[in-house]
């Protein structure tokens, strides 16, 4: 088991994004229960990318597991935070 | 010395001539017999020859009066005299006209040989440390012109590259020579201030072109308005492209935040960075808990800051580490640990740490290079809210529509490319991110609710049975299907107007019901209102209207 896996967010995380999304977190989730979304790069965010963080959060609860989401800016960090984001992930 | 040697031999007495030819011949020598001043001129073309060997007295003059002429054809070759007579001023003046020695008559064959094989030998040493002086002089040469190249690019650099602003105060030391480090700072679209202090391998040209894609990397990308850590990825995919991979950019990055009351630090591969409260006491030190850009590959790049509250930090120091490479203090390296007490003694000032560091240098003209960099954070939180955010926003209005028909609904890139163009007008990234989330919800919503017909509702039993549905629903697209997107900007009231219809059956606008956190379905139309200052859907014409306040 790893100690944490850090995910790197393309710059357009969206519907488009979604298989992509879900093979990565899946994959890490076999190493580890502590997973990074890293967000430096992402710009643009739709509410199904929403909707994949609370399916990951699911995964990660069945295990125990966390996530932290690193270096959320601008509209994305707005988004997240409408969404009230802060009580299914920390931040850094 | 292997090779065979030529010398002239300038005598008119024949059988001396055949005592020193044999004598020479026996070494190995090759000998030119010549017995007048004429007959010796004749081979004054021969450039294999090594050595002259000369007898004064000549039926034709003295060979004093070839010297001159010999000198000047051969710098190199060495003039010996055959002569019986002692006269010691006549000799003095041939020393000084460049003969090296004299060989007394009666010749004494072996030490004839051996005296003119030696001076042979010497005249090849000499010659082989005169091509070595003139090869270090031509490379003393073309460091020089790399030197100041070097200079120029890094001067190019600073010039088009970098502002000064209060509050950032930064002392050098530099050895002559373009030492690798640079400080730049640039603003933020969104008012933050980002500052690099970067230090490359090597010295001269080697760093300058190490830093040269860093530096134009970093303003173009906090000119964009990228985030810190993605300047940081964008860095390390720039040195991957353009340095070669035994080159190493150890760098600082800040970003200051008035509007958050943050500065946020990076240190890669640097000494600590100080930081130290209104009384100038010494709170913290932050460590390189990363690599220098170029060691790791970009998606093996930790991008985590360490972040405090602005207003709990007056002072910041951090230096390149050029700074202890030659420092003695009591015969004694200086430690990081010294470095750090003298600067956290005066950390507002500089010019006065690295003063004392240069005094304690053993050998002054062997410093190496020093960059140390204090921020006065009083004065940039004054500067930072003097300085307005640009916002300006596009004078002219414009308008655009677009029908979207059958698989044309399924093209992924449209969204974005319609931001790309409208970003182009000169809006901030910020409303363009806004857009596009806005867009990509109306359009989500016409494509999949509108026109598929799939039931939202599916999303929250299973998100893949959603996506099955969708999958097979998009096999059925037909080209009298469409979604119609309309985009009008009115520069007066700073408004932008994104309507959406379709030829499906609409969707039913339900009462806001309060979405929990852990809800994965249903944000899409509470997302459009919150960023939008009006939303609304005419069921009749199948149209829903918003309008985005730059």
């Amino acid at each position: 088991m790893s100690d944490c896996i850090a995910i790197n967010m393309p710059e357009r995380f969206d519907f488009s994004t979604h298989s992509w999304f879900t093979k990565t977190y899946e994959e890490a989730l076999t190493k580890t229960k502590t997973i990074i979304l890293d967000f430096s790069r992402v710009s643009y965010v739709d509410s199904s990318a929403l909707g994949m963080m609370v399916l990951l959060h699911r995964q990660l609860n069945k295990v125990s597991g966390h996530c932290t989401i690193r270096n959320a800016n601008g509209t994305a960090k707005d988004i997240l935070d409408m969404a009230n984001f802060e009580k299914l992930f920390s931040y850094e | 010395m292997n090779s065979i040697s030529k010398v002239l031999l300038l005598e008119d007495n024949a059988s001396t001539r055949l005592i020193v030819s044999k004598a020479l011949q026996i070494k190995g020598i090759e000998v030119i017999l010549t017995s007048t001043l004429e007959e010796a001129r004749q081979c004054f073309g021969d450039n294999s020859i090594k050595l002259f060997l000369l007898d004064v007295h000549l039926p034709d003059g003295m060979s004093d009066e070839l010297i001159p002429q010999i000198r000047r054809l051969y710098p190199m070759a060495p003039i010996l005299m055959i002569t019986a007579e002692y006269d010691s001023s006549h000799m003095a003046r041939l020393f000084d006209a460049g003969v090296k020695d004299f060989i007394q008559k009666p010749i004494l064959p072996l030490l004839l040989s051996n005296k003119v094989q030696s001076f042979l030998d010497w005249s090849e040493v000499e010659l082989a440390l005169f091509r070595a002086n003139e090869n270090y002089l031509s490379i003393m040469q073309e460091k020089e012109q790399e030197e100041a190249l070097a200079f120029f690019v890094y001067d190019h650099i600073l010039h088009t590259h970098s502002c000064s602003i209060e509050g950032v105060d930064v002392a050098t030391l530099s050895s002559g020579r373009f030492c690798g480090d640079i400080l730049i700072s640039a603003m933020s679209p969104n008012g933050n201030l980002i500052i690099m202090l970067g230090d490359a391998t090597g010295h001269g040209m080697a760093a300058a072109i190490t830093i040269y894609p860093m530096v134009v990397t970093f303003n173009a990308m906090v000119k964009k308005g990228l985030s810190t850590g993605a300047i940081l990825r964008e860095l390390s995919d720039k040195h991957s492209e353009t340095v070669p991979s035994n080159r190493f950019f150890a760098c600082i990055l800040i970003e200051i935040s008035l509007a958050k009351n943050t500065i946020s630090i990076w240190n890669g591969g640097m000494p600590h960075v100080l930081i130290f409260d209104k009384e100038q006491q010494l709170i913290d030190k932050i460590p390189a808990k990363n690599m220098a850009i170029g060691i790791l590959l970009t998606n093996e790049i930790s991008t985590k800051f360490e972040t405090f509250p602005l207003d709990s930090i007056e002072y910041l120091s951090f230096f390149s580490d050029g700074l202890i490479e030659n420092k003695r203090h009591k015969e004694t390296m200086l430690t990081f640990n010294d470095v750090y007490s003298i600067i956290a003694e005066y950390p507002s000032d500089p010019e006065h740490s690295i003063t004392r560091m240069h005094a304690m240098e053993a050998d002054l003209n062997s410093h190496d290079d020093m960059t140390l960099c204090s921020l006065n954070l009083g004065t940039l939180r004054q500067e930072l809210s003097d300085t307005p955010v640009e916002k300006q926003s596009p004078k002219g209005n414009f308008s655009f529509s677009f029908e979207l028909f059958g698989d044309s609904l399924l093209n992924d890139h449209f969204t974005l490319k319609l931001v790309e163009l409208i970003e182009s007008y000169g809006f901030s990234q910020s409303f363009c991110q806004r857009v596009f989330t806005v867009l990509t919800e109306l359009l989500v919503n016409s494509v999949d609710h509108g026109i598929l017909n799939i039931q939202s509702n599916l999303k929250k039993t299973d998100f893949i049975a959603y996506l099955d549905d969708r999958n097979e629903a998009i096999q059925t697209l037909s080209n009298n299907q469409k979604v119609a997107v309309s985009v009008n900007w009115d520069a007066n009231q700073k408004t932008l107007r994104l309507t959406v219809s379709d030829s499906g059956n609409g969707y039913q606008v339900k009462k806001e019901i309060p979405i929990s956190s852990d809800q994965s379905y249903g944000r899409g139309l509470s997302i459009v209102s919150s960023l939008c200052s009006d939303f609304a859907y005419d069921q009749n014409i199948n149209t829903t209207r918003t309008t985005l306040r730059y």
